[in-house]
């Protein structure tokens, strides 16, 4: 691109950013002081000035949200966009001979299922390969795996992996002993230890999936533009089984166009990073994306979680630019299958985006960057404030019902409010619906009018009332989500844990105890409320209805949409479905392809699964070799360590593995002398004077022949 | 064999111990064959046998020459795989064993030092080499601290904002105090 046409560029794009900012300003603006007119026509007292900050407060997201939509909507339909990353330069699949430079495919994984995660890496392996581009790309298998279990498997994969494909050097495998600062510090070790050989990395999740051709356009991207600092990509949703997962992904694929396209309208080369699916210049991120440590203790002090938007930020105030290639495909990630995955996954992220407050208010970061971590933020902070607008609401219609006056109401205070305090409401109301619903309305419009997007999605009537499927799901657990959000919020400022005792252990769906367990809080609150609301004024109840509704069927919710044959049956009927499942792309199909294929590990009896992994190690001289072909040599140890060590491999073989804590379990694996001697000992020691447990670990070990030897 | 067996010392469940002892470890170390596991128990056992009559720890006292026996062969096959300057990784070296499945179908080259032919030892070193670690240089790149305003910062900076102008501090913390006790006055109306 030569500087005429970049300068043309970033005044489109400047004149683009007004123009979002001021409709958003604007829409904020004027939903506000119909909503204060509305309010002040029944007077005001502090309870309603309380409930016209919070609905200003709530509206600004709406509206952000509603006006990322409008003008997303718009590019799409024009197909023409102020500044795009991807059309500035001819990227051409076949043109693979425009790289020159080594990439760096980075796949961290902690205590991920082996199988799955090294099926990707298969998948991606493959992929580049027949492309003819793997000479440039080096895969680093960045292990943080606690259990033993997982960490064994990974180990035999990679070996089985590098067999394979006679990968010598191409595919690297890393096992932390500390898993200090958890993702942005295994990648900052790679960092570390590897980074100055590399041009670019690209990072993936556990369930992420880049088919060859979005890899090499990012790459070519990148190479074209030396100001970029990442190029994220707006991966798709793929792998749902279940009804709740199902009505995700169709939301996700049939809305998201729409969405990146908005969102890259207004942030352009201010984009963020979402910590995988993207792709990374190496030495800006090395020199300048060093995480800070927050000031006080967690969970809003200390390390930072979520890495990802700070990142982001740190690369755009080193000058970087950070792009959303919203146009490049097949980049894929999978999602959690339950609501209560879904809520366990927000936990985490909750924690994570409020302690960007510290650097949203305090930190010097470009403007735009600031506005994605407040975004962030209010994704979580919106929760406890829309339930602090129902209290008060229902405290204000309290207040007036138990006063018994009569109603004055008040003229409008601006002439353009509507005339009647009915009408007045009824506007409010439509606004407010408008801001929320549009978005699905626009997706709708594209669907009647695009030929080629509505052919992606089979038939555009099932398309169409798949959308409202959605829109009736999601409505329905927005208030169990919302409850959810606001005690992970309010924990994570209290410095509480929220915890559920009841683990779906081995189970693939919610069982009713374990929803009873999560949601019986969402439920009486529920009814509490209903009841309140009912005796306050029946009108009130109405009006709350569908909230209401979402709690007292949070627990038979949380249950049917975990199944997953409801959703077989949606899906063979054709609705819910996105185009990965019409006609899924190679990369998909070889996925699911590899992970429908049974298992080929041997599975172990109850008592011996746990330390599975543990016991392989110890017993089998093969998977010993490999475990210690990874471990450090360490030559200086200090002797209490070396004490402490040799006296848990005594306590192991003295009383078996369920003795000793995972802490303890993983000091033993780390030590390559005590595993050596353990093999030894455990094998020469009489069967008699063996403990219970390593009594029927040889037995069953020998019986199954699990012996890697004789499954290879 | 026989006299061993028949003397007073001699228990048949340690023997039986023993021998199970001794297949597992050699199903272990990769002999597939049920029949070759069991004449080379037998030998190890009558070995074990005659140079300790006593079936008193007999299993461990097998365990051991099964373990040594394996070894040696193992480091014997090792030093023909490579030259005289190189030194081998012993853990990939069994691995490219396993690999190659050199137990499994050569399980005299292990337990009987016999002699590797020349297409299993290139067999054997090609899987050595895959599994040897690529060596990949390692340089510590370091990272530049960065710094970040934290909230000492921002009130450190305030105040010196605000160091030589005491009017302005009092109205600041005045209109600060004003605001609090209106918010109260307001919702305790």
């Amino acid at each position: 691109m030569n500087t005429e046409s970049q300068k043309r560029s970033k005044q489109l794009g400047l004149m683009a950013r007004i123009l979002f900012f001021t409709s958003f300003i604007s829409v904020l603006t004027i939903s506000t002081l119909l909503f204060y007119d509305l309010i002040q026509r029944t007077g005001l007292s502090p309870a309603k000035w309380t409930l016209i900050t919070l609905y200003s407060v709530l509206t600004t997201g709406l509206a952000f949200g509603f006006c990322q939509s409008l003008f997303g909507f718009f590019v799409v339909l024009i197909k023409r966009s102020p500044r795009n990353i991807s059309e500035q330069i001819k990227i051409d699949a076949e043109q693979h001979e425009l790289i020159t430079c080594s990439v760096a495919l980075l796949f961290p994984v902690y205590n991920e299922d082996p199988e799955r995660f090294f099926n990707g890496i298969n998948a991606t392996y493959e992929a580049l390969s027949k492309a003819g581009i793997i000479e440039h790309f080096t895969i680093f298998i960045l292990s943080d795996s606690t259990d033993s279990n997982r960490w064994v498997e990974e180990e035999k994969r990679w070996q089985a992996l590098t067999h394979r494909h006679h990968a010598k050097t191409k595919i690297i495998y890393r096992h932390r002993t500390n898993n200090i600062n958890q993702k942005s510090g295994n990648v900052s070790d790679f960092c570390r230890r590897w980074g100055s050989l590399f041009d670019y990395m690209i990072c993936f999740d556990a369930d992420s999936l880049m088919s060859a051709e979005c890899i090499l356009k990012l790459v070519q991207l990148i190479e074209a533009n030396p100001q970029v600092g990442i190029i994220q990509t707006a991966p798709s949703l793929i792998g749902a089984k279940t009804l709740f997962a199902r009505c995700q992904q169709f939301a996700n694929r049939i809305h998201g166009e729409i969405s990146s396209a908005g969102l890259n309208f207004w942030q352009q080369d201010n984009g963020n990073y979402w910590g995988h699916n993207a792709i990374i210049r190496v030495q800006p991120f090395i020199e300048k994306c060093a995480l800070p440590e927050l000031p006080g203790q967690g969970p809003l002090g200390g390390r930072v979680l979520s890495h990802d938007f700070v990142e982001a930020a740190l690369m755009r105030k080193a000058g970087y630019e950070v792009w959303l290639a919203h146009e490049i495909g097949e980049s894929y990630e999978e999602l959690p299958q339950t609501l209560l995955d879904f809520a366990q996954r927000d936990r985490r992220w909750c924690q994570g985006n409020l302690q960007h407050s510290w650097i949203a208010i305090f930190g010097r970061i470009p403007f735009l960057s600031r506005i994605h971590m407040l975004n962030g933020i209010y994704a979580y902070l919106a929760a406890p404030l829309w339930l602090l607008f129902l209290s008060t609401s229902t405290l204000i219609a309290y207040s007036w019902e138990s006063s018994g006056l009569t109603q004055l109401i008040r003229p409008r205070a601006f002439l353009q409010s509507p005339e009647t305090l009915q009408s007045h409401g009824l506007t409010v109301l439509v606004g407010t619906l408008a801001m929320l619903f549009l978005p699905k309305v626009f997706t709708s419009i594209r669907l009647l009018f695009d030929n080629s997007f509505r052919k992606t999605f089979g038939s555009g009537i099932r398309a169409f009332i798949s959308v409202l499927g959605e829109i009736t799901f999601f409505t329905l657990i927005a208030p169990s989500l919302m409850l959810f959000h606001s005690a992970f919020v309010i924990s994570t400022l209290t410095g509480n844990r929220v915890v559920w005792n009841a683990q779906n252990r081995g189970l693939n769906y919610t069982t009713w105890i374990t929803a009873f367990s999560a949601h019986i809080g969402q439920t009486l609150v529920g009814v509490f409320w209903g009841i309140l609301a009912w005796k306050i004024n029946p009108t009130l109840f109405y009006w709350m209805s569908p909230v209401i509704l979402g709690w007292l069927a949070s627990i038979p919710l949380s249950v049917i949409s975990s199944h997953e044959d409801f959703s077989e049956w949606l899906r063979a009927k054709g609705f819910l479905t996105t185009p990965e499942e019409i006609s899924p792309p190679a990369i998909v199909e070889k996925i699911n392809f590899d992970n429908s294929k049974p298992t080929t590990e041997p599975q172990p009896i109850e008592l011996l699964r746990d330390d599975f992994g543990l016991l392989q190690i110890i017993l089998d001289p093969y998977i010993l070799a490999l475990h210690l072909h990874f471990l450090p040599n360490r030559k200086k140890q200090p002797s209490e360590t070396t004490e402490r060590i040799r006296k848990l491999g005594e306590t192991l073989l003295s009383a078996g593995a369920p003795t000793l804590s995972t802490t303890e379990k993983n000091r033993i694996l780390n030590d390559p002398h005590t595993l050596s001697r353990l093999h030894d000992q455990v094998w020469k020691t009489p069967e008699a004077e063996l403990p219970p447990w390593w009594r029927l670990a040889i037995n069953r070990y020998n019986r199954q022949s699990s012996f890697v030897a004789e499954l290879g | 064999m026989e006299a061993v067996m028949q003397s007073k010392a001699f228990n048949t469940n340690d023997a039986d111990s023993a021998y199970h002892r001794i297949d597992a470890l050699l199903r272990a170390y990769g002999i597939k064959n049920a029949a070759i596991r069991g004449h080379y128990s037998q030998r190890i056992l009558q070995e074990a046998l005659q140079q300790k009559p006593s079936s008193e720890h007999l299993e461990s006292y097998v365990a051991q020459i099964t373990i040594a026996k394996i070894r040696q062969g193992v480091e014997q096959l090792a030093t023909h795989m490579t030259t005289v300057d190189e030194t081998v990784d012993m853990d990939n070296f069994y691995l490219a064993l396993q690999r190659s499945k050199i137990p499994q179908m050569y399980p005299d080259v292990i337990l009987a030092q016999e002699t590797l032919n020349q297409q299993a030892m290139t067999l054997v070193r090609k899987h050595y080499d895959i599994q040897a670690t690529p060596s990949i240089r390692r340089i510590s790149m370091g990272a530049s601290p960065l710094r970040f305003d934290s909230i000492d910062e921002v009130t450190g900076s305030t105040s010196r904002l605000l160091k030589g102008k005491p009017l302005l501090q009092i109205l600041v913390k005045g209109l600060f105090g004003l605001l609090i006790l209106t918010i109260i006055y307001q919702f305790s109306k």
